[in-house]
């Protein structure tokens, strides 16, 4: 009990009429690496703000070292320099050089030295990989970059806690790499961290616990493997299986061909699947199309989901069908032949789980290139 | 009132930073001043030079059917309203102003009483009078219709004057002998103060002499103040603001040779009249038959040729320099005076604007509309005759509340947008650092905010400065005023209106480059590369 | 889809690069159709480089049934070489093998279809 470094007591937000937030508690101790996830809405944000008061709490507690901070009297600028907050729009301060950024908490807040708030500064950026844009602009670097100026700036006011709001969901892919390595790095060096991300293989590898937040409570918390591999609550798992897939809605004749194969794409990145796989989902997925169009007009509208196990590292592309509807599997027509050939080429196993008053039909991609070569 | 004739109107527009009576020279932006100069001169050439073929003036019917130029509110504009229906009545701020527009033949012919128009054609040797007397009129003192008292003491004053031959000296002084001097009155200063009303009409009435005010009425006033001990403080207006003046109690009596006219009684009240006076055309020399119209006779209104005679004539003469200088500085205290005031107080209102409180944001949103919605010189004159109605005060500090109000609240909406659009993630990211709300908006959000607003107020400043220009409604002797006031005297249009802009330009260059400063010291750039070693 | 052409002795070389999809089939069709109708000696075969294409689906394959037919109709060569596995794999399922030749590289496509 008087370990924790962090203690949040029945945290309520409202705004209005709307509750974000509806009795969160935890215990935080110090040196823990917690990544908060859960669907948009939830109120992760919201928390995350809560703790260092850039929103006031409806009501609650929060007790950092000792100090209530929701308490009437307390004083919100001097309890803010111990938790600093990374922003996913970065928030760096546009009139200032990247050394300016760093120096000038510590400058004015922290009444260091000219000497030692430079020096601290380049060191700092050092860490990043950023000590030659020192006196670069803001508005010269790249998004990646300056995300990695932000952590810096929050590190060089040396606080206790770091908090992290979405810190990569702004960045391009490209350079969301680049700033999770420096936010693994700090992690390691000890810090206390919570971070709000939707990066789930990044969740998983550097936290120390995860919370999964839902309607504005933790619903279910405990270290990675648990929350991601064995979930003991059905909302849990039904959040960690989306996340984990790729859903194709089509309600229209006119398919965006370019769309579905573009995020089918990004989905295949992300779990780092290979090249060959995906375009055998591709292949699939546009096949099954082809043979569920036709029934487009009575069916109104389907989805295709993609769905990649990490356990067993298997990509299932299935789709749930009315009973009523007759299975395209089942067709003879010579028309669509083609697409359930080529539908059997791209897949490895085609299934048909029947369940009371539908079907799911999954096709399992194989992993391997067929035995066939040219 | 229904006037059928056109009114050539001083252009009220805010924008303009002279007042032409002829057209103004073609529009050149602020920064291009060396096109709009010299556009302006060559302008002016080709109006000179252009005044060759008019109809030549051979009678006084004819005349009655051409354009005629008075003064508003004078009492040639009721008569000329009233007896020359057929006639284009053109109406002037001041005697000086119509009379630069008959020299550049806008008008054919302008009015005036005899002793006036002896004293122009001493100056003006291009004008003359024509025909015979048109009317006679009686000229008295004005008074408010209850200043009763005033008027008897006036009436008994004249008595006297008349009886013991005072009247009848100055106006020899004046009117017959041409003299341009007042006999030294000594005044008590412990007296009370008797203000008296006057208007520019030039010599013999009321002008300037060696930057003196002087005139046959600034004599009789003198003497008239003295009989009841007071001492008397001249407030110099343009005529149509004379009788306002006296209405709202901000002089005590005019003395500037005001014709007693029926519809004047209705508002004021006179005292018996003092002089008796024919009132004549007079028009240009050139436009009369037997005038020889070839260009030789027609001389350029001095370009080149003249310089040297025109910069004597408007500049040195009489110490006119001095009067320059001193109506530039008036200027100046009046820009930067409205300017610090202005930046003030629209910071406040700025900051009401943007409360979340109606009480604070209502009455500040209310207030900049009206400011911004009110042309300057209706405000000004709002704020002169109606706010500061009979109070006694400095009318250079009325000019720069009032301008101060009207940049206060463009300053507002200026630092309002500025602030809208700095990211309001800047101010998180700083209150997360730990700064407090005042610390984070002195290090973080204000040197953006100066930076991104400085431009555009630099424009507004400009702007302002060059509103300025109409406090010589007001009586206030600003760098324009002197330059309608040596024009009044020297007839001279071209000269120092060229003056008068080049000044302007140069101080509207210098205040902007103070700006420009600012500017670029708080660019990041240029921090930047002063910062690294 | 990038489709270049080149001409070797009355052989036209197409080289298609890039995917051939439900999305560009129909353009791949109207880039193609054309060679088939070139007469008087000019071409005698057509063969497809699939080099650089790394995916088919069974939207492009109809194009290449279109083309064996149009191929068949004017007596004219037509073969494809140079597949990657996977749209080896798709030719393969679907019997393609039967209605036109597969060779596996751009020499032999070569002699292929010069000897057709």
């Amino acid at each position: 009990m008087t370990d924790a470094m962090i203690r949040i007591e029945d945290l309520h937000k409202q705004f209005g009429d709307l509750r974000v937030l509806n009795g969160v508690d935890a215990d935080i101790r110090k040196g823990e690496v917690i990544s908060i996830i859960g669907p948009s809405g939830c109120g992760k944000s919201t928390m995350l703000r809560c703790l260092n008061l850039l929103e006031q709490p409806t009501s609650g507690r929060i007790v950092i070292e000792g100090e209530e901070i929701t308490a009437p009297g307390a004083d919100a600028p001097r309890i803010r320099q111990r938790m600093n907050m990374v922003f996913q729009s970065f928030n760096l301060f546009d009139h200032l050089t990247v050394l300016e950024n760093l120096t000038i908490g510590p400058l004015q807040l922290l009444g260091k030295s000219e000497s030692e708030a430079r020096k601290k500064a380049l060191e700092l950026l050092h860490t990043v990989g950023l000590a030659e844009r020192a006196n670069h602009l803001p508005s010269e670097l790249s998004g990646g970059q300056k995300q990695r100026v932000a952590i810096a700036r929050c590190v060089a006011m040396d606080p206790d806690v770091i908090l992290l709001d979405e810190p990569t969901s702004a960045l391009d892919p490209t350079m969301v790499s680049e700033v999770l390595a420096v936010i693994r790095n700090l992690a390691r060096q000890g810090l206390t961290m919570l971070m709000v991300t939707h990066e789930m293989e990044f969740a998983r590898d550097a936290s120390s616990r995860i919370f999964f937040m839902h309607e504005g409570r933790i619903h279910e918390q405990g270290p990675p493997d648990q929350v991601f591999d064995h979930p003991q609550s059905p909302l849990t798992r039904a959040f960690i299986q989306r996340v984990r897939s790729h859903v194709v809605s089509i309600d229209s004749p006119d398919v965006d061909i370019f769309a579905i194969h573009g995020g089918l794409e990004g989905f295949c990145e992300k779990h780092l699947i290979t090249r060959d796989v995906a375009l055998r989902l591709d292949l699939a997925t546009e096949e099954l199309i082809a043979l569920l169009l036709p029934g487009l007009e009575s069916l109104k509208q389907f989805e295709l989901r993609a769905e990649y196990s990490e356990t067993d590292r298997s990509l299932v592309l299935s789709v749930n069908l009315p009973a009523s509807f007759d299975n395209p599997l089942d067709g003879t027509d010579i028309e669509s032949e083609l697409n359930r050939q080529v539908l059997a080429q791209a897949g490895g196993e085609i299934d048909v789980v029947r369940r009371e008053t539908s079907y799911d039909i999954q096709v399992t991609i194989r992993q391997q290139p067929s035995a066939q070569q040219a | 009132m229904k006037r059928r004739r056109l009114a050539l109107r001083r252009v009220h527009d805010q924008r303009l930073p002279l007042h032409p009576t002829i057209d103004p020279p073609a529009p050149g932006s602020n920064r291009c001043w060396p096109i709009s100069a010299s556009m302006a001169l060559l302008f002016m050439c080709c109006i000179s030079l252009s005044a060759t073929a008019q109809d030549v003036i051979s009678s006084v019917e004819q005349l009655k059917q051409m354009r005629i130029g008075v003064t508003q509110g004078s009492a040639y504009d009721v008569y000329a309203d009233k007896n020359f229906p057929d006639a284009t009545v053109l109406r002037f701020n001041s005697q000086a102003d119509l009379i630069t527009a008959l020299v550049a033949n806008k008008l054919d012919a302008g009015m005036a009483d005899g002793a006036s128009l002896r004293a122009l054609m001493a100056e003006q040797p291009r004008v003359t009078a024509f025909g015979e007397s048109l009317f006679d009129s009686p000229s008295g003192a004005g008074f408010r219709k209850d200043s009763t008292s005033l008027r008897g003491q006036f009436n008994k004053f004249l008595a006297q004057a008349k009886a013991d031959g005072t009247l009848e000296d100055i106006e020899r002084r004046w009117r017959k002998e041409g003299r341009t001097t007042l006999p030294t009155i000594a005044f008590d200063t412990d007296a009370p103060v008797l203000k008296v009303g006057n208007s520019i009409m030039g010599l013999p009435n009321v002008t300037y002499v060696d930057n003196l005010l002087v005139g046959s009425e600034i004599e009789i006033a003198m003497r008239f103040a003295q009989s009841i001990g007071h001492r008397p403080e001249f407030v110099t207006v343009d005529w149509g603001a004379l009788i306002p003046s006296l209405i709202s109690g901000k002089i005590d009596v005019i003395i500037s040779d005001m014709f007693i006219t029926p519809e004047r009684e209705e508002s004021i009240g006179f005292s018996n009249p003092y002089r008796q006076e024919g009132n004549y055309f007079f028009v240009l020399k050139s436009r009369l038959s037997g005038a020889n119209n070839s260009k030789t006779a027609q001389e350029p209104i001095g370009i080149f040729a003249s310089l040297k005679d025109s910069f004597y004539r408007n500049i040195i003469r009489e110490d006119r320099y001095k009067l320059i200088f001193n109506g530039l500085w008036v200027t100046v205290i009046i820009a930067l005076g409205s300017c610090i005031l202005g930046t003030a107080f629209g910071v406040a209102m700025a900051a009401m604007r943007m409360s979340s409180l109606a009480i604070l944001h209502v009455p500040a949103r209310i207030f900049i509309e009206i400011l911004r919605g009110v042309p300057a010189v209706v405000l000004l004159m709002l704020i002169f005759y109606v706010v500061f109605g009979s109070v006694n005060v400095n009318p250079v500090a009325v000019a720069i509340f009032s301008f101060g109000l009207m940049f206060a609240a463009y300053s507002a909406e200026i630092f309002r947008a500025g602030l809208l659009s700095i990211d309001r993630g800047q101010t998180e990211a700083a209150v997360s650092l730990g700064f407090t709300q005042l610390g984070s908006f002195r290090h973080i959000i204000l040197p953006q905010l100066i930076q991104r607003i400085l431009p555009v107020y630099r424009g507004e400043f400009i702007s302002m400065v060059k509103n300025t220009s109409i406090v010589g409604y007001v009586a206030v002797q600003d760098l324009t005023k002197v330059g309608d006031i040596i024009r009044s005297r020297t007839f001279d249009a071209f000269f120092p209106l060229i003056m008068v802009t080049l000044i302007y330009l140069l101080l509207i260059w210098l205040l902007g480059q103070g700006l420009t400063y600012i500017e670029r010291r708080t660019d990041p750039e240029r921090r930047r590369a002063r910062l690294t070693p | 889809m990038n489709i270049t052409t080149e001409h070797r002795d009355e052989i036209t070389i197409v080289h298609a690069e890039g995917r051939l999809d439900f999305g560009n089939a129909k353009s791949f069709q109207s880039a193609i159709e054309p060679l088939f109708e070139q007469t008087e000696g000019h071409t005698r075969a057509i063969v497809v480089n699939c080099s650089q294409l790394e995916y088919i689906s069974s939207a492009g394959l109809r194009v290449f049934l279109v083309g064996a037919k149009l191929a068949n109709k004017n007596a004219m060569g037509f073969t494809v070489c140079n597949l990657s596995p996977l749209v080896k794999d798709v030719f393969d399922i679907s019997g393609f093998g039967n209605i036109m030749p597969i060779c596996s590289d751009l020499e032999s496509a070569l002699i292929t279809v010069k000897d057709a």
